[in-house]
C-alpha cells in the first residue's frame, strides 16, 4: 500500500541522523529541581536555565560553576539573560527582572516588570516566551486555559468573561488575554500584538526581529508549526478574540474565522514532524553547526528536533520542514547519545552547539539537558526545499549522483491539507499523490528542480526521496521534507492555508476510504502498527513501556490491556486530560481506533482477543 | 524494658538575627530538656552550640528520677523544647503523656533514634505523634538523600550517612509529614527523617543517630538545627523560602513564605497582602509539580493555620471604605524578611514581612511617601478588630487601624501568632 510506504519513509528518515553530529548530555548541579523549561546564554556566554520548579541556575563561563542564581518562580517558560547580574524570566504571574544587585551571585530583587494579564487556577495558563528585540520589547505569549478543568474557578486575577467567543472548544480564554501573544514595552505597557494562539509554547525573533511563534495541535489547531506574527494577526484559535477591542462573541461563524484565519507558515504534521512543538532558535553560527546556517530548529517534546527554513512567497513566509534528528534514531551516523524526549527549549551556544532543555510533562518525556554538536563532517542530506513557479527547487549539502537525481521515479510526492474546526486537530484530507512531470539537474548535481503537475496552493506537500544517492552512492541522511504552500509564486493564495471546511459529504469519506476527487489510491494508513507509530509512540514508546506515572506502561501492566473493548476504545477517542492523553476521535476513524487497539492487543499482549474492524 | 533516664536540662540561647529583632527584644535563652540514654547528644550540642556562636549549657548533670514520669513533667514545664535520644529503650506511658501535654502547650520536640529502631517499640507515640509505623524492617539502607536541601533543619548538612543500615517501612506517612531525609532500600525510598507537628507543638524525628553521634558534626548540627526549628527560633544560617504555587483561599500565584523557624506565610499581591499564616512544615509541593499529568491542585500547608485574613486590599489611603487600585511592583529579599513593593492608588509602598526576635510575632512595615498633608491611610481588615493584631503606631479607628504619615512614614502592624501566649 503507498500509504504505509509513505508513512514508512518518513518514519525511516527520523532512524538516522547525519553524520557529524555527536549528542551529550550537560550534566546538571544535583540541587536543581524540575525539567528545563528555559535555555539561554549571557552576553557573556554563560549558560543560564529555567526549571518548571521555579529556579534559575547559571553556569559562568568560562570556569563552568553552577550557581541558583534564584528560585520560588511560579513555572517559568522562558528566560532572557540582559547580563551576568540580570535575567528576565516568563513565569505565570508576571514578566519579571531578577537582579543580582549585592553581588553575591543569587538575584536577591524582582522587579515585575508586566503582569497586565488575567490569571486563573487553570493549569493550562502558562506565560510562554521570551525574546526581546533590539528596542528593548519583549515578547511572550499567553495561552488558554483548558475546558476540561473540573475544579471551581475560585479566586482570579483579570476580570473573568466565560462566554466563549465562537463554538465552545477544547480550550477557552476566561481572563485578559489568554490567547494572545504579548509585547512588552520598555516602560511596561503591555500590547496585544495578535491572537487566535492555544498553546503557543515557543517564541521566537528571528534576525530582522519579526515574531515567530510554535502552536501546538487541538481545537482549532490541525496540526502543530511555526506561525509568522505580525501585530494584529489572528493565528485560528476564536477564544482569544474576546479580548480585541470591538469583538462581539459569536459574531464570528466558523467560516468568517477560517477566512480571516492567518495560517502557520510552515506546518508540521502530526507524528511526522512533532507532537508538541516547542521553542524556535535560529542558527546563526555562520556554518559552526554544519551546513544550515540561518535556517531554524524547533524542538518537540517527543524527542524530535525539526529543522525548517522560509521564503516569502507573494507577501508571506511560508517554507519547508525537515526531520533533524529524533529520539527513534539509530545510531550509525551519530556518536553519543539517543535524544532524550521532553525536548522543549533550544538555543544556540557560543561555540556553535545546539543546547536542548528537557521536561517531563504533557504525557511523556524526561528532565534534562542535552547538546548536540557538529563535529565539521559533512555528509548528503537535503539542504534546502523552496517553491518555484513550477514546483519545487531541492539543494543537497554535497554533490549527488547525477543518474538517481534525474530519475522522476525517485521523487515521491504527497500532499494533503486539514480540517478547520474547533475540535481537537484534524485528520489528513484530500491527501493524494502528485506527479512529477520533469526533473531537472543543475550544475554540479547539487540542485535539482522538480517540475509538478497541478501545483495548487492550500496543501502541504510530502516529499521522500530514499532512492537518491550522493555522488559516493550513499542514501542521503534524512530523505524527506514537508513544504507548506499557502501561497504560489504566481500570487494565487489559499483561503485558510493548508485547511478546509469539512462538507456534508466528508463524514461519509472518513477514515480508510477517504479519496481525493482527483486520486484514486487509498492514502490514510489502516494498520494498527502504522497508526501506532505515527501518533501514539512519542508517549507510549515503541516498546509500549511508556512514561512513568504518565502514558500507560502496557508491558509491565498488563492490567490496561485486559480491559473490555469499549473501554479501551472509549480512552482511544475521548483520551485523559489528567494524563496529557489526547482524544483521537477527531483524527483517527473508528476502525482505525479499532486498528490500533488490535495492534496493542497484538503487540503488547492481554488476555482478551484482538479486536477486529467493523465491517464497513 | 524500661530503664532509668537520664534526664538533663540544657540551654541553648540563640543568636539574635539584627534584622529581626526589636530594640530590647533579645530572645531569651531557648531551654531544652534532653531526655536520652546517654549524654553523648547533649555533648554534640554543646559542642556545636560553642562553635555557633550559642552559649552553653545550663545545669548539665543534674540527672533525676524519670521513671514514673513525674519528675519528666516537671522538667518539662521548665523547658521551650526537648530532645529525645532513645534508641532501644522504652518509653513508660507516663513519660509519653509527659510529652504529649508538652506538645499541647506549643512547645517543640525532637526525637533522635537509629534507622533500625525507628518506629520500634513505642506503640501508639510512633504513630499517633510521630508518624509512622513500622511495619518490618525495609532493608539496606543506601544513599541518603534530601528532597529540599532548603529546609531549615538541614542547614550545613550538605550530606549525612545513617550510622546503622537497617531501615523501616512504614504502613504510611502520616498526612502533613515532611520528609527531610530519606533512603532508598529494598522496598523503595524510606523517610530517615522528617517533620510533623502534634496539636501545638512542633517536632522533628532524626532517625539517624548511633552511639558517634557525639564525634559527627552534621549529625550535630541537624540536632542543632532541629531545637532552633521546633522552638521557633530563626535557624542558624538558614534562608526563607519562598514558593509561589496555587494555595487555597488565594488568587492564582501567591507567596508562599517559609520562615526559618517554621512559621509560614501565605501573601496575595492580588488579594492585597496576607492572606492566612501556619505554623510547622511549609507547603507540600506535590501537588503544584509539573508532572506528567496535567492536574494541579492548591499546595496542602504542612502545619496548622494561626491566623487567618480575609479583607480585599486591607490598606488604603484616604477614605477607609474605598478600595484602592492596587499595583504590584516586585519584591526583594532581606536576610531574614522579604519587602513587597507596590502602589496604592498610584502611591508606591514598600512593606516589609518579617517576625519579631521571639518568633512568635509577624511583623509588617509599611514605608510610604505622602505628598498631601493631612491623608490618612489606613489598614482595614475584614470584620471586628483582631486580637491578635496591634500597632504601636497606629490608632484603631471604628473602621480599622489609622495612620497620619506626613511625607515619609512608617507604619507598624504586628499579628500576634498566639495572642494568648504571647
Amino acid at each position: 500500500m503507498r500509504a504505509a510506504i509513505l508513512v514508512g519513509v518518513m518514519l525511516a528518515c527520523t532512524m538516522t541522523l547525519q553524520a557529524g553530529y555527536r549528542i551529550e548530555s550537560v550534566p546538571l548541579p544535583s540541587r536543581l529541581r524540575g525539567g528545563i523549561s528555559g535555555v539561554t546564554f549571557t552576553p557573556a556566554g554563560s549558560l543560564v536555565l529555567a526549571t518548571r520548579y521555579g529556579e534559575i541556575w547559571i553556569r559562568k563561563a568560562p570556569a563552568g560553576e553552577w550557581t541558583r542564581f534564584a528560585r520560588g518562580l511560579n513555572e517559568p517558560m522562558g528566560v532572557v539573560a540582559e547580563s551576568e547580574t540580570a535575567i528576565a524570566v516568563a513565569h505565570r504571574p508576571e514578566l519579571v527582572r531578577l537582579s543580582d544587585l549585592d553581588g553575591d551571585g543569587e538575584a536577591e530583587t524582582f522587579d515585575v516588570l508586566a503582569d497586565d494579564w488575567g490569571l486563573t487556577n487553570n493549569y493550562h495558563e502558562f506565560f510562554f516566551g521570551l525574546r526581546r528585540d533590539g528596542a528593548g520589547n519583549y515578547y511572550g505569549a499567553l495561552s488558554l486555559g483548558s475546558s476540561g478543568e473540573k475544579k471551581p474557578l475560585g479566586l482570579t486575577r483579570g476580570r473573568v468573561d466565560g462566554v466563549p467567543s465562537a463554538e465552545k472548544a477544547g480550550h477557552k480564554s476566561e481572563v485578559p488575554y489568554r490567547g494572545w501573544a504579548v509585547r512588552v514595552t520598555p516602560r511596561g505597557e503591555v500590547q496585544r500584538f495578535a491572537t487566535g494562539f492555544r498553546q503557543p509554547n515557543g517564541v521566537g525573533l528571528s534576525p530582522e526581529n519579526e515574531l515567530f511563534v510554535t502552536d501546538n495541535q487541538g481545537d482549532y489547531k490541525a496540526a502543530c508549526g511555526l506561525l509568522h506574527v505580525a501585530r494584529g494577526d489572528f493565528h485560528g484559535h476564536a477564544e482569544g478574540l474576546k479580548w480585541d477591542d470591538g469583538f462581539v462573541p459569536g459574531s464570528l461563524t466558523r467560516e468568517k474565522l477560517w477566512q480571516r484565519f492567518k495560517p502557520p507558515a510552515v506546518v508540521f504534521p502530526q507524528g511526522v514532524l512533532g507532537v508538541s512543538s516547542g521553542e524556535p532558535a535560529w542558527d546563526l553560527t555562520a556554518g559552526r553547526f554544519g551546513a544550515f546556517a540561518g535556517q531554524i530548529f524547533v524542538a518537540d517534546h517527543s524527542g524530535l528536533v525539526v529543522r525548517s527554513e522560509i521564503e516569502h512567497v507573494a507577501g508571506e513566509y511560508q517554507g519547508a520542514a525537515f526531520p533533524f534528528t529524533s529520539s527513534r534514531q539509530g545510531r550509525p551516523n551519530v556518536t553519543g547519545e539517543r535524544l532524550a524526549q521532553g525536548g522543549m527549549r533550544l538555543a544556540f551556544a557560543p561555540d556553535g552547539s545546539l543546547y536542548i532543555g528537557q521536561t517531563t510533562g504533557w504525557g511523556a518525556g524526561a528532565d534534562g539537558l542535552q547538546r548536540i554538536v557538529w563535529d565539521g563532517q559533512s555528509s548528503a542530506d537535503l539542504q534546502h526545499l523552496s517553491l518555484t513557479a513550477e514546483g519545487f527547487a531541492l539543494t543537497f549539502t554535497e554533490a549527488m549522483d547525477p543518474v538517481t537525481l534525474a530519475n522522476p521515479a525517485n521523487y515521491r510526492l504527497t500532499r494533503h491539507r486539514y480540517f478547520y474546526q474547533s475540535k481537537y486537530g484534524s485528520r489528513r484530507v484530500d491527501e493524494s499523490p502528485v506527479s512529477i512531470s520533469a526533473v531537472r539537474v543543475g550544475e554540479g548535481s547539487r540542485r535539482v528542480e522538480l517540475v509538478v503537475a497541478g501545483l495548487a496552493a492550500g496543501f502541504v506537500y510530502e516529499l521522500a526521496v530514499p532512492d537518491l544517492r550522493d555522488a559516493r552512492g550513499k542514501p542521503l541522511d534524512n530523505p524527506a521534507a514537508c513544504y507548506t504552500a499557502n501561497r504560489l509564486r504566481n500570487g494565487e493564495i489559499a483561503t485558510g492555508g493548508t485547511t478546509r471546511l469539512e462538507r456534508p459529504d466528508d463524514s461519509t469519506a472518513r477514515g480508510p476510504t477517504a479519496r481525493n476527487a482527483k486520486s484514486t489510491t487509498e492514502i490514510v494508513p489502516i494498520d494498527g502498527k502504522s497508526l501506532y507509530t505515527l501518533y501514539c509512540v512519542a508517549c507510549h514508546q515503541p516498546d509500549g513501556r511508556g512514561v512513568a506515572g504518565g502514558a500507560a506502561d502496557f508491558v509491565n501492566n498488563k492490567a490496561h490491556l485486559t480491559k473490555p473493548d469499549a473501554e479501551l476504545l472509549k480512552v482511544i477517542a475521548d483520551g485523559i486530560e489528567a494524563k496529557g492523553m489526547p482524544p483521537f476521535k477527531t483524527l483517527l476513524s473508528g476502525d482505525q481506533q479499532r486498528a490500533v487497539l488490535a495492534f496493542l492487543r497484538q503487540a503488547f499482549g492481554g488476555a482478551r482477543e484482538p479486536v477486529t474492524p467493523r465491517s464497513r | 524494658m524500661r530503664v532509668g533516664l537520664l534526664l538533663v536540662a540544657l540551654a541553648v540561647a540563640s543568636r539574635a538575627e539584627p534584622a529581626q529583632a526589636r530594640a530590647g527584644s533579645i530572645a531569651p535563652p531557648l531551654r531544652v530538656g534532653l531526655l536520652s540514654e546517654t549524654l553523648a547528644p547533649a555533648a554534640a550540642v554543646r559542642a556545636l552550640s560553642n562553635g555557633d556562636n550559642l552559649v552553653s549549657l545550663l545545669g548539665e548533670g543534674s540527672a533525676g528520677p524519670s521513671r514514673n514520669g513525674f519528675d519528666l513533667r516537671r522538667t518539662l514545664e521548665r523547658c521551650d523544647v526537648a530532645l529525645v535520644a532513645l534508641d532501644r529503650l522504652t518509653a513508660g506511658q507516663g513519660t509519653v503523656e509527659a510529652l504529649r501535654e508538652f506538645l499541647r502547650q506549643g512547645k517543640g520536640l525532637v526525637v533522635l533514634r537509629s534507622v533500625g529502631e525507628t518506629g520500634a517499640e513505642w506503640p501508639g507515640f510512633d504513630a499517633e505523634i510521630l508518624g509512622i509505623k513500622k511495619i518490618r524492617d525495609a532493608g539496606q539502607v543506601g544513599a541518603v538523600h534530601l528532597p529540599d536541601p532548603d529546609h531549615p533543619v538541614l542547614t550545613g548538612v550538605l550530606e549525612i550517612a545513617p550510622e546503622t543500615k537497617v531501615g523501616h517501612e512504614m504502613l504510611r506517612p502520616a498526612a502533613g509529614l515532611d520528609v527531610l531525609l530519606e533512603s532508598d532500600t529494598g522496598n523503595g525510598p524510606q523517610p530517615l527523617a522528617w517533620t510533623t507537628w502534634y496539636e501545638r507543638g512542633s517536632i522533628v524525628y532524626l532517625g539517624v543517630s548511633g552511639r558517634g553521634a557525639a564525634t559527627n558534626p552534621a549529625l550535630a548540627r541537624l540536632v542543632t538545627n532541629a531545637l532552633h526549628w521546633v522552638g521557633r527560633r530563626p535557624v542558624p544560617e538558614a534562608r526563607l523560602r519562598i514558593e509561589r504555587v496555587l494555595m487555597k483561599d488565594s488568587a492564582p500565584s501567591p507567596f508562599a513564605i517559609g520562615f526559618t523557624n517554621g512559621v509560614n506565610v501565605c501573601y496575595d499581591p492580588v488579594q492585597g497582602g496576607l492572606n492566612y499564616v501556619w505554623e510547622n512544615g511549609f507547603i507540600e509541593m506535590a501537588s503544584n509539580r509539573p508532572g506528567v499529568g496535567k492536574d494541579y491542585q492548591p499546595a496542602p500547608l504542612l502545619g496548622p493555620l494561626v491566623y487567618q485574613e480575609g479583607a480585599v486590599a486591607p490598606l488604603r489611603r484616604g477614605a477607609a471604605q474605598q478600595i484602592p487600585v492596587r499595583a504590584f511592583k516586585g519584591y526583594r529579599l532581606r536576610s531574614s524578611a522579604v519587602e513587597f513593593i507596590y502602589t496604592i492608588d498610584g502611591s508606591t509602598v514598600a512593606e516589609t514581612v518579617g517576625l519579631d526576635a521571639s518568633g512568635r510575632v509577624l511583623v509588617r512595615r509599611f514605608r510610604v511617601h505622602e505628598k498631601v498633608k493631612g491623608t490618612p491611610w489606613w489598614y482595614v481588615p475584614a470584620g471586628p478588630k483582631s486580637r491578635a493584631l496591634g500597632s504601636p503606631n497606629g490608632t484603631w479607628d471604628a473602621a480599622g487601624f489609622r495612620f497620619q504619615p506626613d511625607g515619609n512614614a512608617e507604619f507598624i502592624l504586628e499579628v500576634a501568632l498566639h495572642p494568648s501566649s504571647t
